[in-house]
C-alpha cells in the first residue's frame, strides 16, 4: 500500500453543493495523489456522484475548490481523463469498434492511433469479432466491457469510475480490476466509488468515507481500519451463534464480526463462545474490524450495502 | 481535427444511416410522383371509358328547338331528331334510347342543355352525366362550322398563349421567371421545415436517451457539441435538399421539361443578390429553427415526448402559409411588415417578400441585421436550454425550473 507522498493530482477543498434546500455536500476535503488506486466510499444518496460530477465541471459547486492538476477541470484537459459515470450510457445504434474510436478521438487520440488502440482494446476484452456490431445487440457485460473501454481508450492519467462493478459478473469484475491494476502499473491514478468494501480492500491504497455530505475517514486502508479498532474478532463456526452482551455481532451463516462491549476482552469472548455445545469454531482470530463492518457501523442499520 | 468537427461528422454518418432520412428524402417524392402518375392516369381510364361508352350507344334522341345543332356535325347514324320532347324522354325511359338531347329556345339565355340519360349496365355512379360534354360539343362544333371564314375558323379552333411585356414605371417590369429563383429557395425552405424536425430530434434526444451526455461533457466543450450537432445536421439537409431537388429536375426532364405557360426562366434572369438574400434568410431561418428544436428537445427524455413539446414551435413557422394570400395582397402592409420580424414567421416571410422584390435595401440590411441577431440568440438559448436538461434523464425539464436556471444563470 502507498502513502500520499506523490503530488496530489486531484484536490478538493471545502467543497459544499446543494441541490434546492437539500444540502448533499458540505465543506469536503480530500486529496488523491498521482498515481493512487483511490476509494470514494459512501451510501446511496451520500453525494459521491456529484462530487465527481463537480469535480469534472459538469456540475457547477456552490462553494470550495476542484482541481484536477491544479486547475480546474475543463473539456479542453479531456485528453488526461478517462470517466465511467454511475449512469451508464453508450450509442446504442452505434458500432462497437466506431464507438471507440470516437470517444478516443474526441479525448485528442489521433484517427490513425485511436484504430490501432480500439483493435488492441477489442482484442484484450476478447470482442474483436464484434468490432462492426452494434452495440445493443451485445450482451450487457459486453456492454460494459465497451463502456470502460470508452473510459480507458486515451490511456489517461486519471480513471474516474464511478461504481464501475456494478451489474459485472464475477468473469468480468476479475477482467475490469485486472485492467485497473493494469493502467495503475503504467501510472495512471484510479478514483473509483463501490459499495463492495472487499474491493476497496483488495486494490484501494486509500479512501474517503462521506456520511451526509460531510467526511468521516480519510486516509491509508489499513490506517483507517487500525483506528477504527484493532480488538474485531473474527470468526467461523458451524451451528447457532448465540447473543451476548458481552459483544456485538453481525453475522452470515458460517462468519461473524464481533465488537467486544467495552471493558470486555477478546478471551472472556472464546470462553464464552466454547461454552456454548452448539456452536464449533472453526476458526477465531482479533484483528481491525473490515471496511464493511467499518462502513455499516458509521452509516448505521439504516443503510443498504 | 477539433471536436466540433468530429461530433458535426459523427451527426452526418448517423443522420444518413437512419431510414426516416431516406424515407423523406426518397420515398416522399416517389410517393408524390406515384400520386400524380396514380391521378393522371386514373382520369385517362375514366375518360377512355367514357369514350367508349359514347362509341357502345346505339341511340342519341336530340331535341333542337332552339335550332342551334348543324346536322352535319351530327351525321352519325346513332343520332336522330325529334320534335317531340316527350315522347324523347319516355324513349329513354323505356330504354329504347340511351339519352336525350334538349336545346330549348332560350338556350342562350339559360346556357344550359337538358340531358336525359340511363345509367350504364354496372350501376357505377362514376358515369353519371357521360353525355353531357357530347351534349355541349355538338352545339359548339355547330357553332364553329357556321364559321364562314376559314380563318377566323382556324383561330377559334386553337389555344392560344400570350406573350407578355410588363412596365412598372416606365421599365420593363420582372418576369414571372424573375421570380424562379428564390420562389424556389422557399420551397426548399418549406420543405426543409416539413422533413427534417423528425430527425433534429432524434438526434437531440440521442444522448440522452442513450444516457451518453455526461461522458460527452466531460470530454467537449457544450457550445462545440451543440454547433457541432447543428452542423452535422445542417449538412445533411442540405445533402437532403440536393437530393430532392435533383431528383425533382429529373423528374421534370423525363416528363417533358417544359415549364408553365408563361413563365420563361434562364440563367440571365437570376437576380444573384436577390437569390444571395433568400439563402440567407433560409440558412438563417434553417439555425433558428433548428437551435430551438435542439434547446426544445433536449427538455425531454425522448424523441416523442420532444416531439410534444415542438409541435407549438414547428406550428409557428408554418403558420404564415394560412394568411400568405394578404401577405402576396399587399406584401408591405402592416400585417407582411409585423410578420417580418417576429422570430419565428420572419424567415418565411421575408422570403416570401424578397421574392416579390417589395423589400427596400434599407429593409433589407435591417432584416439581415435582425435574422442574424435572432440566430445567434436561438444558439445562445439553445446551449442555455440544453445545459439545464442534458442530465435529467428521466423527467422531462419543468417549465419552473428551465426558468429558474435561466434566470440564475444570467
Amino acid at each position: 500500500m502507498k502513502e500520499m507522498s506523490k503530488q496530489p493530482i486531484v484536490k478538493i477543498r471545502d467543497f459544499s453543493k446543494a441541490f434546492g434546500s437539500k444540502q448533499v455536500i458540505k465543506d469536503l476535503s480530500f486529496e488523491v495523489g498521482s498515481g493512487e488506486v483511490f476509494a470514494f466510499l459512501g451510501a446511496n444518496g451520500s453525494g459521491k456522484t456529484t462530487t465527481l460530477r463537480c469535480l469534472l465541471g459538469i456540475y457547477e459547486a456552490d462553494k470550495g475548490s476542484l482541481k484536477v492538476k491544479g486547475h480546474k477541470y475543463q473539456s479542453s484537459m479531456s485528453a488526461i481523463l478517462g470517466y465511467m459515470p454511475e449512469e451508464r450510457g453508450l450509442y446504442l445504434n452505434g458500432r462497437v469498434k466506431e464507438t471507440l474510436i470516437y470517444f478516443a478521438e474526441l479525448k485528442g487520440v489521433s484517427r490513425l492511433s485511436a484504430h490501432k488502440r480500439a483493435t488492441d482494446y477489442l482484442q484484450r476484452v476478447e470482442l474483436a469479432s464484434l468490432a462492426e456490431s452494434k452495440i445493443k445487440n451485445l450482451s450487457s457485460g459486453q456492454q460494459q466491457k465497451i463502456q470502460i473501454g470508452t473510459a480507458v481508450i486515451n490511456n489517461p492519467e486519471l480513471l474516474i469510475l464511478d461504481e464501475p462493478t456494478k451489474g459485472l459478473d464475477p468473469i468480468n469484475r476479475q477482467l475490469l480490476l485486472e485492467l485497473l491494476e493494469e493502467h495503475n502499473r503504467r501510472g495512471a491514478t484510479i478514483i473509483f466509488s463501490t459499495h463492495i468494501m472487499e474491493e476497496v480492500e483488495e486494490i484501494a491504497d486509500r479512501l474517503v468515507m462521506i456520511k451526509d455530505g460531510q467526511r468521516r475517514l480519510y486516509g491509508e486502508v489499513n490506517k483507517v481500519k487500525r483506528e477504527f479498532g484493532s480488538n474485531t474478532i473474527h470468526l467461523k463456526f458451524s451451528g447457532k451463534l448465540p447473543t451476548s452482551k458481552l459483544y456485538t455481532a453481525r453475522s452470515s451463516k458460517y462468519s461473524a464480526e464481533l465488537r467486544p462491549a467495552d471493558a470486555i476482552s477478546s478471551d472472556q469472548i472464546l470462553a464464552f463462545l466454547a461454552s456454548h455445545k452448539d456452536l464449533s469454531i472453526s476458526n477465531f482470530d482479533v484483528s481491525s474490524p473490515s471496511l464493511r463492518e467499518i462502513f455499516v457501523q458509521l452509516h448505521g442499520e439504516e443503510a443498504k450495502l | 481535427m477539433s471536436d466540433l468537427k468530429i461530433i458535426a461528422r459523427r451527426e452526418v454518418k448517423e443522420t444518413l444511416r437512419r431510414p426516416i432520412f431516406w424515407i423523406s428524402t426518397l420515398v416522399f417524392p416517389l410517393f408524390m410522383a406515384a400520386i400524380l402518375f396514380l391521378n393522371n392516369a386514373s382520369e385517362k381510364a375514366l375518360a377512355q371509358k367514357a369514350e367508349q361508352q359514347l362509341k357502345e350507344a346505339t341511340k342519341i334522341i336530340l331535341v333542337d328547338k332552339a335550332g342551334v345543332i348543324d346536322p352535319a356535325t351530327v351525321s352519325d347514324k346513332v343520332f336522330e331528331f325529334s320534335d317531340n320532347a316527350a315522347s324523347a324522354k319516355q324513349a329513354v325511359v323505356d330504354g329504347q334510347a340511351d339519352a336525350t338531347f334538349i336545346y330549348q329556345t332560350d338556350i342562350a339565355k339559360t346556357g344550359k342543355v337538358q340531358v336525359i340519360e340511363n345509367q350504364t349496365s354496372d350501376g357505377n355512379p362514376l358515369n353519371i352525366g357521360r353525355y353531357n360534354d357530347l351534349a355541349v360539343n355538338l352545339v359548339q362544333q355547330s357553332a364553329f362550322n357556321s364559321i364562314p371564314d376559314p380563318l377566323s375558323r382556324q383561330l377559334a379552333n386553337e389555344t392560344l398563349q400570350t406573350d407578355t411585356t410588363t412596365y412598372h414605371n416606365g421599365q420593363p417590369a420582372k418576369q414571372l421567371g424573375d421570380y424562379l429563383a428564390p420562389a424556389l429557395v422557399l420551397g426548399a425552405y418549406f420543405l426543409l421545415l416539413i422533413l427534417t424536425p423528425n430527425i433534429f430530434l432524434m438526434s437531440v434526444t440521442e444522448e440522452k436517451e442513450n444516457r451518453a451526455m455526461e461522458m460527452i461533457l466531460t470530454a467537449v466543450k457544450l457550445k462545440d457539441f451543440i454547433l457541432g450537432k447543428l452542423s452535422g445536421l445542417t449538412l445533411a439537409a442540405i445533402a437532403q435538399i440536393l437530393m430532392l431537388a435533383s431528383i425533382s429536375i429529373v423528374g421534370f426532364i423525363i416528363f417533358g421539361g417544359n415549364l408553365p405557360d408563361g413563365i420563361n426562366f434562364s440563367l440571365s434572369s437570376i437576380n444573384w443578390v436577390q437569390l444571395a438574400l433568400a439563402v440567407f434568410y433560409l440558412l438563417s431561418g434553417f439555425i433558428i429553427i433548428a437551435s430551438l428544436l435542439i434547446g426544445v428537445g433536449s427538455l425531454a427524455t425522448n424523441a416523442r415526448e420532444a416531439g410534444n413539446m415542438v409541435g407549438p414551435v414547428i406550428m409557428l413557422t408554418i403558420f404564415p402559409i394560412y394568411f400568405i394570400t394578404f401577405i402576396l395582397q399587399d406584401p408591405s402592409g402592416g400585417l407582411a411588415l409585423g410578420t417580418s420580424y417576429f422570430p419565428l414567421t420572419a424567415p418565411f416571410i421575408l422570403q416570401v417578400r424578397n421574392a416579390l422584390g417589395v423589400i427596400p435595401t434599407s429593409e433589407v440590411i435591417f432584416s439581415v441585421i435582425t435574422l442574424a441577431t435572432y440566430t445567434v440568440a436561438a444558439v445562445f438559448l439553445s446551449l442555455s436550454m440544453f445545459k439545464v436538461g442534458a442530465l435529467d434523464y428521466n423527467k422531462r425539464v419543468s417549465l419552473k425550473r428551465l426558468r429558474n436556471s435561466l434566470i440564475k444563470r444570467k
